[in-house]
């Protein structure tokens, strides 16, 4: 016959109620390895797509926004473009142009791809970061 | 199905096709390519499924354009999977660009 016994101690208790408190640290940790992984990737796509003439404002102005939660409760963090160039032009408006084409400019995806190659490497890595958060609380 | 098919779908909206490359174009026109793999699935060191993606570009002028909701009817009727990814409006040219994103597998 199966037996299954479970041992609601004091230490078991006390282990959890850690974890309830490290949640959140631990999911900052958790977004902030993933983000960086999908973040190098689309720097690296961006590179291999610009132009030798390229300024550099547009690799300059992409990065990560700071880890926060949001209304319902869930850590976020956002990959993007941010600022102007010496024009005056967003460098969101020419991520965009460059990611999704124009009538007079060919498109050369740099995101998209990148999302696509890496998103089980960050899946991966997220479930990582996230267990071994949780063997140090030795639950 | 076959990423040909794409091109057979997109041709019953317009003859205004074209593959990767719409140097030139004018008028309202679709340009459509695939880009990269989404996905696959390998067993006993083969790769048995490959899902292909890319994007399907339309450029018109004409507000309200009834040709949008054509081409995604002609993608349904070939049963690919697809998404609007982004619409924009060109200032200089006045054109309305609207962008898919397909997965074929």
């Amino acid at each position: 016959m199966a037996r299954i016994t479970f041992m609601a101690s004091d230490d078991f208790a006390i282990a959890l109620s850690k974890w309830a408190t490290q949640s959140d640290e631990i999911a900052r940790k958790a977004i902030f390895e993933g983000a960086n992984i999908i973040a190098d990737k689309i720097r690296s796509n961006l590179e291999g797509v610009l132009s030798e003439e390229a300024t550099g404002y547009l690799v300059g102005s992409f990065g990560v926004t700071p880890i926060e939660k949001d209304s319902e409760g869930n850590w976020n963090t956002k990959i993007g473009f941010d600022g102007y160039d010496d024009n005056g032009v967003a460098n969101q408006l020419k991520a965009r142009v460059l990611e999704s084409g124009s009538s007079r400019q060919p498109k050369r995806p740099f995101v998209r791809p990148a999302v696509n190659a890496t998103k089980k490497q960050v899946v991966a890595k997220m479930n990582q970061v996230i267990d071994e958060e949780i063997k140090k609380l030795k639950l | 199905m076959i990423l040909a098919d794409i091109k057979t779908a997109l041709l019953t909206v317009t003859i205004n096709v074209h593959h990767f490359d719409a140097t030139g174009a004018t008028g309202n026109y679709i340009v459509w390519a695939e880009d990269g793999q989404a996905d696959s699935v390998w067993a006993d060191g083969r790769m048995k499924e490959q899902t292909i993606t890319g994007t399907i570009d339309y450029y018109t002028k004409v507000e309200y354009d009834t040709k949008f909701s054509d081409i995604q009817s002609a993608l349904d009727v070939i049963g690919i999977s697809f998404r609007l990814n982004s619409i924009q409006f060109e200032n200089d040219t006045k054109y309305i660009h609207y962008e898919w994103v397909f997965e074929n597998g």
